[in-house]
């Protein structure tokens, strides 16, 4: 009797973990639910349940269900590394959505590349994830480099700033926009006007030493490269301080930046891809219905890019009569996971709720970075993004 | 800048003191290495947040109502907890580890993983000037409740019963077993103010961090490591180890880079242990086997 209990359970455990149900799109969700990016991974994930829904009610891609595997990364490497080889081994996923850091999508993308299954990202920003030949990665996100150019230009020609300081966390995030910051200025002839350079830690808690020689430098412009969390401790200690300079961000600084920095916040200045209060309807509508669904009144960009990249790809395998036709078998998987690649290389001009995405399929930044417009923003009274003219 | 940094370096350094003493009380009781310390800090952080915006408290009745909830928790999680695995050193490290995962994993279930800020009123007011210097209100506050708390424990444990106990039981358990004392009162009782001091510390750093579920982590190992320094169940040593950390740390990043500053406070702690593994101020102890 035991024996065959046993037997029944071994038999059991066998098919949960070998072949999947009848021709199900398994789609894999990584994304920060924890940790310095919450908030941005948080939103990615409700916006990719939304757009599956809505997906999967109008028939799914090509007839069939779209399934998703979702994990939490916790804007860990570690996390994202082991959340990676589940989706990609045990759940055999066709394509990986990532609203998670650009240290986490970096890792994500090393084990994406070495298994060839498509990647996008949809919050990473640092510039070196477009770089160096990715055949399997895409990006639906606004990259360092597109982050910086309008803000200096900006702080220069309307600001009239003379002086910088630049302090960067030592994510990949802040490496890639500190190294962006720093070359657009040696471009202009401005290298000496960069008084300060200094780096930080994310669970720093105490940002004295930096800000001891910001405030001895006294530059104009502050530049915070890092994470909501960090950077609005690190404002309000500099105002606590006596620091007085204008503060500049960039994508790492969210709704939850003006929440926590409060007073010391207003005025900030960001480069974003994506503005809750664009005056179009899809847009707005957008927010209401997010809102309805999240609570959330002014969310960043991490959903409206993961929710337009998941309808973007949608659209494309079902209306396009050029769409490759998936097999969604398990014995086609490898097949599948290259048509899908190539499908996505494919999205010309989608007119999402984030703007236009358009890939193109050869492996460059310029190619596989699907967003390119960046728009200024500035903190107000109560953490409220407005545009800036 | 130098003034500026000490005295930065000494504020945050009295936070990890207060740590580090939990550590060396609990160890010096009951020979355990309590490394739920940093969980504990950030207990302490969330209710105080709580009790000031749900209940309005005033922060000065937050911090004594929170320390006596730390040290009711404390004295729990050494009844059921850790006395059940008292037998075997390495079980009871690994049990303080679980603590330490534990508690998080709850404050995210059922608080959240949002961070928030203390209101402002709490530890605020004007800089204050000293020797053509501004030292801002949360530091010179820091100061003056760790100087009061460290003053309270110096009087409790000197001048109380409850303190010669805890001394006693420290110096020699069994020897205090056999004049009668309740050793496993004070076994409890040590854990309490141990862990009522990690609560102190978290309301300190709720004001220089924002209050989120892994605020205690990279402070808990700090205390750890102030503790070290200072000698491993020496109470002056921890805060003394406290103190000097918060100021290398400190200026060290200033001087060397502010990316290094944890590796500073690490690479101290293994000097230390290689060179002093007694601490500054802890003593040769010499155990027959």
């Amino acid at each position: 009797m035991k024996k065959m209990m046993g037997m029944t359970l071994m038999f059991v455990l066998f098919l949960s973990f070998s072949a999947h149900g009848a021709e199900v799109f398994r789609l894999g969700l990584i994304y920060d639910g924890t940790g310095s990016l919450a908030t941005h991974g948080r939103q990615g994930k409700w916006a990719c349940d939304w757009a599956v829904e809505e997906i999967n009610s109008k028939g799914g891609i090509q007839g069939r269900k779209i399934e998703v595997f979702a994990e939490n990364a916790a804007t860990d490497t570690q996390k994202a590394s082991t959340a990676a080889y589940k989706v990609i081994t045990k759940d055999q996923v066709h394509f990986i959505v990532g609203p998670t850091s650009s240290s986490n999508s970096s890792v994500i993308q090393q084990i994406t590349e070495r298994s060839k299954i498509p990647y996008v990202a949809t919050v990473g920003s640092a510039d070196a994830l477009t770089e160096g030949k990715k055949e399997w990665f895409f990006r639906c996100s606004l990259a360092a480099r597109f982050q910086s150019e309008d803000l200096i230009n900006y702080c220069l020609n309307v600001l009239k700033a003379k002086t910088f300081a630049l302090l960067a966390a030592t994510s990949a995030h802040g490496q890639s926009l500190m190294e962006n910051f720093t070359e657009i200025l040696t471009k202009k002839g401005l290298k000496q006007s960069l008084l300060v350079v200094e780096r930080f830690k994310d669970k720093d808690m105490d940002f004295s030493s930096q800000l001891l020689k910001v405030k001895a430098a006294s530059p104009d412009i502050l530049a915070i490269y890092g994470f909501s969390t960090e950077a609005a401790r690190m404002v309000t200690q500099a105002r606590a301080m006596g620091i007085k300079s204008r503060v500049v961000g960039g994508t790492g600084l969210d709704e939850e930046y003006g929440r926590l920095a409060e007073s010391a916040g207003v005025g900030t200045i960001v480069s974003y891809g994506f503005w809750p209060k664009v005056p179009i309807p899809k847009v707005k509508n957008f927010i209401k219905e997010f809102h309805k669904r999240t609570g959330v009144d002014q969310p960043n960009f991490a959903g409206p890019q993961t929710y337009d990249i998941l309808h973007a790809f949608a659209d494309l395998m079902n209306k396009n009569p050029n769409a490759p036709k998936l097999s969604l078998k398990d014995d086609k998987l490898e097949s599948d996971r290259l048509a899908i690649r190539d499908a996505i290389a494919t999205i010309k001009k989608y007119d999402g709720i984030s703007g236009n995405i358009s890939f193109c399929k050869d492996p460059t930044p310029d190619c596989r970075d699907g967003i390119k417009d960046s728009i200024l923003l500035q903190f107000k009274e109560g953490g409220q993004l407005v545009k800036l003219q | 800048m130098i003034f500026d940094q000490i005295i930065s370096g000494l504020s945050i350094g009295c936070i990890y003191a207060l740590v580090g003493l939990g550590y060396s009380l609990i160890f010096a009781s009951i020979s355990l290495l309590h490394f739920a310390q940093g969980a504990l800090l950030t207990l302490s952080g969330v209710m105080g947040l709580l009790l000031m915006t749900k209940l309005k408290l005033p922060f000065a009745i937050v911090v004594p109502l929170v320390a006596f909830l730390l040290a009711a928790i404390g004295f729990l999680l050494e009844r059921f907890i850790y006395r059940q695995v008292k037998g075997s050193p390495q079980v009871g490290v690994i049990s303080t580890l679980g603590v330490n995962i534990i508690i998080p994993n709850l404050i995210i279930i059922f608080w959240g993983s949002e961070a928030y800020p203390f209101p402002k009123t709490v530890l605020g007011g004007s800089p204050l000037s000293l020797f053509g210097h501004s030292i801002q209100p949360v530091y010179y506050w820091i100061f003056i409740v760790v100087t009061i708390v460290v003053i309270l424990l110096s009087v409790t444990l000197k001048y109380t019963s409850i303190g010669l106990a805890i001394r006693a039981t420290a110096y020699n358990p069994k020897l205090a077993s056999l004049m009668g004392m309740n050793t496993s009162i004070t076994h409890s009782l040590s854990f309490a103010i141990g862990s009522a001091l990690a609560g102190i510390a978290g309301l300190l750093a709720g004001k220089v961090l924002f209050i989120s579920y892994d605020m205690g982590s990279m402070i808990g190992i700090k205390g750890f490591v102030a503790a070290v320094i200072g000698g491993f169940g020496n109470l002056p040593g921890a805060l003394v180890g406290g103190l000097i950390l918060g100021v290398l740390e400190t200026i060290g990043g200033g001087i060397i880079s502010s990316t290094y500053k944890d590796s500073i406070s690490f690479v101290i702690m293994i000097v230390m242990m290689v060179f002093l593994p007694s601490g500054l101020l802890g003593e040769k102890r010499i155990e027959k086997v």
